[in-house]
């Protein structure tokens, strides 16, 4: 794999992702919520009865596709950072700890992640949002909380090797602390590898909250969601299409963006995202 | 370019003529190895010689057709019994790999598939050559070959996997694939480097074995100067992609005609002599990328001056007599500079150190133990591991005790323990007078400051992430007493200047990041400092830079020196007593040059013989040890050595003999019969042979 | 071995008991199972007779081990809407879910697999680079929009295959070809990717130096090796595959276990979507159990301990 290619692609897909998302809200025509009876199911590019033009057309209930698919955007984008930072902080710090310290605390630690691994994320989510309900706070706080796993088996996996490298031995024998060391010496070497593991994760949690979207159990109306959109759009897909492959397109744009962003930094050997099994 | 070696063509296995290899830069092509020349003639064995760099295993990789992705061959011939290689393809020289000539390469640990049984990999190799073959036939040559290299119990080693073999044992499983269709040519990659010294010597004789019954020619790799001169009956020495001498492989320590050979052989300390002062080829190894105009080594040359022929021509290689050649413009000066630096490194007044003695420790080790638990104890008890048994000793300030001993025998726990990164299980340690194992918390970490380390590593010793300015202050900082002149003054101390600070660890060579460590160490005012295998990662120039520096350090700052090291040579050239360690415990201490001049312990005995000596006269025996390690969790009963010992009667089964002085006031043994010269023992050596148990973990 | 076995065994009973731990939270959190069994108009008075009915005026920790008890004996409690076991109702959906999540998986692995193969052994980067980057893009798509460009291409334009339900094999391809090739992806990378780790190996350079072909070596000394690290990872990311299920049988209205989840949120019917899950995660378990053991068979280094 050649990875300027793929770094010339994932900025070039993400690039366009953001640009569309901050730009359309700027149009004079950006309107996500206003129904337009006189316009339901206006194909693209086409305009309504009652004059309005379109340039990705309507829906149902006669909304500006255009506009929801860029306030979706920003909606999904938004969960995703909050899940990612929320995970990555504490997949960080668990997996520094136990990889660090060993023993009962690294069993206990690890012991979690395995029981987490054991539930789908899917369901976990599914059962969770089903009883707690949805928002896009709870949304963001609970991925993130399912998805510290993948860091901390990276962040423990790291930790074991550098906790027995010699300049960590070293500052141990001239007085440091624990949380000097995983301060000064873990945390600043294992970090660029977690940023890797989040630019993927990133991706892996835009999917994940679209899945529950169409499942009916993320985002929730009237704030539009790409994967809501999809799920509107299978009753028309024979009538049409574009209601449910605009929004599929969008998220593939940005997934895949992400997904090539962290594959451009990884070696041949390695893949993103994916951890060995602790043991 | 004209070849000096002109023997009957008929003889000639390998022929390598004006090789290149090149692999392209960021600005064009570098050239790994410049146009090499040279034979290997029937039933020899030719050395090649050099540090990390210098293009010796790219050269026969190049032979074998093995030469990775971006390495190219870009000019020259290789001729395998008049054949030429390098216009064959990949698919061409698979006949000819494993069949006419074959290899052995450097760690044992990696180059056997983990999940084939030996029997199977093995086999591979006498079936792809011989498709005839029936199953039965392939089983039994295999069976065959495992006894031809000596490895006890073969029909159920067939069976077994490489991590149920030690690294000796897997080592004569790689001699026994690559000896499968007995190969015209052998090539030897540093076979034995990644073994210990005792381990060393078993397989450098099976090889020899083996090459006696097939009569192969072998070429032996490596960067011991020692090994090749031993064992070699020719060699060529490399440097920076160059043969820069070739020499029958005697003459090589005695008469060595070009500067960096000479050079090499002063910065090797050895442990059969002691001088003053290593000498320290200046400079680090050439960046390839850059190559020095005219000869390669001209900017390290103590010789060169400058002069201008140094710099602006490259020198060929030319005849001289007897079978040797080299490439040097002023070589006839090279026997002159070795005198006189010889006498320059002489030592003069032989006891000037007595006098000290009276001081009182600066550390004292008392009855130390440390055991690990091991196996989990949920289904099984779990097993005791004794990696150290009563460990006592005591160094006055400003002394070094040498620590030896070969891997697994304790020497690294040892520095561990003393350091406080492992618990000890029972025993004392006292620093400068105070109990250092009981301490906790702030009192330990300010204790701590007296008792520094420079480890192994040059590579894992600096966080790649800072700045060498930030690496050295970082103690400074951990103890609230940050100040960016002590950082300067301590690059100065060990040979840096100050804007070496600001650059980053990756940006520095083994010797300069093994620099920078010590002077992170020596931050803190220390006054003992473990080494623990300090420049065992490091060519031999470098290593005479580092083992000066210490040594000069030492006496500037009154320092106290615990070096540990698998290297007799390196500890006899340091140290003023010496420790052998094995399965855990101290089994021979004294003063270095009794130690050295006259082992009490038998099994200092066999290091001591181990190692390879350049000038050893012929017939002088040598003590091959049997067998591996003992399994240290299941030690033998009394003296644990004695599974191995050449000199092991009934009564050492029955109890551990205790350390005590045996032959001499100061100098402890811990054998029920210490201290016959070695020269006696080298008739021993057959009847020995047959006693000694083979232990296999 | 067998002390693997055990420890392997004993590891994958304690996480069973963390599931059950979870689900029993999971119940809590979903409210009073006394209100929650009530219609809403039902009084104090109704409700603290149910509560006691069902035992919920009992200590935590007693309603803790009544409830592992229940769940060891399959007892979820009585689907709120369809008044029957809510663990018979998961049962009956049992076979849909794992006739979907084996044929993808074997679709997938075995797809991998041989493409991981030919992108070794073939000579053409340009070929290596297409099915890095197809595959790559393939793990982009979320499977509701796989299955759906799916359905839109083969049943709504083509009208070659049905669109929904479950049956003939005609029905199974679908929902499979888009489950599988999800799967596909992930593998083919972690193939490919331990593949070019063993290329590095020392020992790949002494097979050669044996005088073995390119085709000997990887097929007799990188794939073993290689296949341990798929064969973990593999089992590790079984739980995307049964998370993928739930997405998949919900667009192509496949009559399994995930679908019966999904419409019981709707109806918000607490004891059938805490059945289904346990039930999942159990297959997760088990299945992971069986992978553990097989690596132990390839790999000597684990058969040892």
């Amino acid at each position: 794999m050649t990875f300027d290619l793929s770094r010339i692609v994932a900025v070039s897909l993400l690039a366009i992702m953001i640009l569309f998302m901050v730009l359309t809200p700027l149009m004079p025509f950006y309107d996500p919520y206003g129904q337009n009876l006189a316009g339901s199911l206006v194909p693209m590019g086409e305009s309504s009865f009652d004059g309005k033009f379109y340039l990705l057309g309507t829906d149902t209930l006669g909304r500006d596709i255009l506009s929801r698919l860029a306030l979706a955007g920003q909606v999904s984008a938004l969960i995703g950072l909050g899940a990612v930072a929320v995970s990555l902080v504490v997949g960080v710090f668990l997996g520094l700890v136990a990889g660090y310290f060993r023993g009962p605390v690294e069993t206990l630690i690890m012991g979690l992640a395995d029981l987490q691994l054991s539930i789908p994320r899917v369901l976990l989510l599914i059962a969770v949002s089903a009883i707690i309900g949805p928002s896009v706070t709870n949304l963001a706080i609970l991925l993130g909380l399912t998805s510290w796993v993948a860091y901390g088996r990276v962040a423990r996996g790291m930790a074991l090797s550098l906790r027995e490298r010699e300049f960590v031995l070293s500052a141990r024998t001239q007085g440091a602390t624990a949380a000097w060391n995983i301060r000064k010496h873990l945390l600043p070497n294992v970090l660029p590898q977690m940023l890797i593991v989040g630019s993927y994760e990133f991706g892996q949690i835009v999917v994940m909250e679209a899945s529950l979207s169409y499942l009916g159990l993320g985002v929730q109306p009237p704030l539009p969601s790409w994967g809501m959109m999809v799920s509107e759009g299978q009753s028309y897909l024979a009538l049409a299409p574009s209601l449910a492959i605009l929004p599929s397109i969008a998220l593939f744009i940005l997934v895949a963006g992400l997904q090539f962003l962290s594959q451009a930094f990884t070696s041949e050997g390695e893949v993103a995202g994916v951890s060995e099994r602790s043991k | 370019m004209s070849t000096p070696m002109a023997t009957a063509d008929t003889d000639i296995v390998l022929s390598v003529r004006n090789l290149s290899i090149e692999v392209p830069g960021a600005k064009g092509p570098v050239r790994l190895v410049d146009d090499v020349s040279f034979d290997v003639r029937q039933n020899e064995v030719f050395g090649i010689v050099g540090e990390s760099g210098s293009g010796k295993s790219l050269t026969m990789l190049a032979v074998l057709g093995l030469l990775a992705e971006p390495l190219k061959i870009v000019s020259g011939s290789i001729k395998l019994r008049g054949r030429e290689l390098t216009s064959l393809s990949f698919e061409q020289m698979r006949s000819i790999r494993g069949k006419t000539m074959a290899i052995v390469f450097q760690d044992p640990m990696t180059t056997l598939n983990p999940v084939l049984r030996i029997g199977k990999q093995i086999g591979e190799a006498v079936r792809l050559h011989n498709p005839g073959m029936s199953s039965r036939q392939v089983r039994d040559r295999v069976i065959e070959l495992l006894q031809l290299v000596g490895i006890p119990n073969p029909e159920k080693r067939y069976s077994q996997y490489p991590n149920e073999f030690s690294g000796g044992m897997r080592q004569r499983v790689v001699i026994a694939i690559a000896m499968a269709n007995e190969p015209d040519l052998l090539i030897a990659d540093e076979p034995t480097t990644a073994l210990d010294v005792t381990i060393q010597a078993q397989v450098m004789s099976v090889l020899a074995e083996v090459r006696e019954r097939t009569k192969a020619a072998m070429v032996l790799i490596t960067h011991d100067l020692g090994l090749v001169a031993e064992t070699a009956d020719r060699m060529a020495v490399m440097y920076g992609g160059r043969i820069m001498e070739t020499s029958p492989a005697k003459t090589l320590f005695s008469n060595p005609n070009h500067p960096y050979t000479a050079g090499l052989i002063a910065s090797l300390p050895r442990v059969d002599r002691e001088v003053k002062e290593l000498y320290s080829i200046p400079g680090f190894v050439p960046d390839l990328a850059n190559r020095p105009r005219g000869c390669v080594f001209h900017p390290r040359c103590a010789m060169s001056n400058g002069r201008i022929p140094c710099r602006e021509e490259k020198p060929l290689l030319h005849a001289l007599r007897d079978d040797s050649a080299v490439a040097c413009h002023f070589s006839e000066e090279t026997a002159a500079w070795r005198q006189a630096q010889e006498k320059a490194v002489q030592i003069v007044d032989r006891e000037q150190i007595d006098e000290r003695d009276v001081l009182a420790p600066i550390l004292k080790v008392d009855n130390l133990t440390k055991d690990f638990q091991i196996g989990v104890g949920l289904l099984r008890s779990s097993q005791q591991l004794k990696a150290l048994r009563n460990i006592s000793f005591e160094i006055p300030k400003g002394r070094t005790l040498g620590l030896v001993g070969e891997s697994g025998c304790g020497k690294s726990t040892l520095a561990r323990v003393l350091l406080r990164l492992l618990d000890a299980s029972g025993g004392d340690v006292y620093l400068n007078g105070e109990p250092f194992m009981n301490l906790r918390g702030t009192r330990l970490r300010a204790k701590r400051r007296d008792l520094q380390v420079v480890f192994q590593d040059p590579y894992s010793s600096l966080d790649p992430r800072m700045t060498i300015h930030e690496v050295i202050g970082e103690p400074l900082r951990i103890h609230g007493r940050y100040d960016p002149q002590r950082i300067d003054e301590l690059l100065a101390h060990v040979g840096l200047t100050p804007d070496a600070g600001r650059r980053r660890p990756p940006e520095f060579s083994g010797g300069q990041r093994q620099r920078i460590a010590i002077a992170r160490a020596l931050a803190l005012n220390p006054d003992v400092l473990i080494l623990d295998e300090a420049v065992s990662a490091l060519d031999v120039s470098i290593q005479a830079q580092i083992i000066n520096l210490l040594k000069k350090l030492q006496e500037e700052l009154g320092l106290t020196y615990v070096f540990i090291s698998h290297d007799l040579s390196v500890v006899r050239h340091i140290s003023d007593e010496v420790a052998v360690m094995y399965l855990g415990r101290i089994v021979e201490h004294g003063a270095v040059r009794e130690v050295f001049e006259s082992p009490a312990h038998p099994y200092t005995q066999a290091l001591l013989s181990s190692i390879p000596r350049p000038d050893a006269s012929e017939g002088e025996g040598r003590i091959v040890l049997e067998g591996d390690l003992p399994n240290p969790l299941s030690p033998p009963s009394g003296c644990s050595f004695r599974t191995r010992c050449f000199r092991a009667v009934e009564e050492c089964a029955r109890a551990e003999p205790k350390l005590e002085p045996r032959t001499g006031i100061d100098h402890l043994s811990a054998c029920l019969f210490p201290g016959k010269p070695s020269y006696v023992l080298a008739d021993m050596v057959g009847e020995a042979a047959g006693h000694a148990e083979r232990t296999n973990v | 071995m067998t002390t693997f076995l055990i420890k392997r065994v004993l590891q994958s009973m304690l996480t069973v008991l963390g599931v059950i731990t979870a689900a029993f939270f999971l119940v809590r959190l979903a409210g009073d199972p006394a209100v929650l069994n009530l219609s809403a108009e039902a009084s104090g008075e109704d409700i603290a007779r149910v509560r006691e009915a069902l035992g919920l005026d009992r200590p935590m920790i007693i309603q803790y081990f009544d409830f592992i008890w229940n769940v060891l004996r399959g007892d979820f409690g009585v689907s709120l809407r369809q008044n029957v076991s809510a663990m018979s109702l998961v049962l009956e959906r049992v076979p849909a879910t794992l006739e979907l999540a084996l044929t993808s998986f074997v679709l997938g692995l075995g797809l991998a697999f041989i493409l991981g193969i030919i992108m070794r052994m073939t000579g053409s980067r340009f070929v290596r680079q297409l099915i890095m980057w197809i595959a790559l893009g393939r793990q982009a798509i979320p499977i509701f929009s796989f299955g759906l460009v799916m359905i839109l291409i083969f049943s709504v334009w083509l009208k070659w295959l049905p669109s929904l339900g479950r049956g003939t094999l005609s029905h199974l391809i679908l929902p499979a070809l888009t489950l599988g090739t999800y799967e596909l992806a992930l593998y083919l990378r972690l193939f490919n990717a331990s593949l070019a780790t063993e290329q590095r190996q020392d020992y790949v350079r002494t097979a050669y130096a044996k005088g073995q072909g390119k085709i000997q070596v990887l097929l007799g000394h990188m794939l073993p090796n290689a296949l341990l690290p798929l064969v973990t990872v593999a089992g590790i990311n079984l739980g995307l595959l049964l998370g993928g299920t739930v997405v998949t049988e919900t667009v192509f209205s496949w009559p399994g276990v995930g679908r019966l989840i999904v419409q019981s949120v709707s109806q918000r019917d607490f004891p059938v979507i805490i059945a289904g899950v346990f039930l999942i995660s159990l297959m997760f378990v088990v299945i992971n159990l069986i992978v553990d053991v097989l690596y132990g068979l390839l790999d000597p280094r684990v058969r040892m301990v």
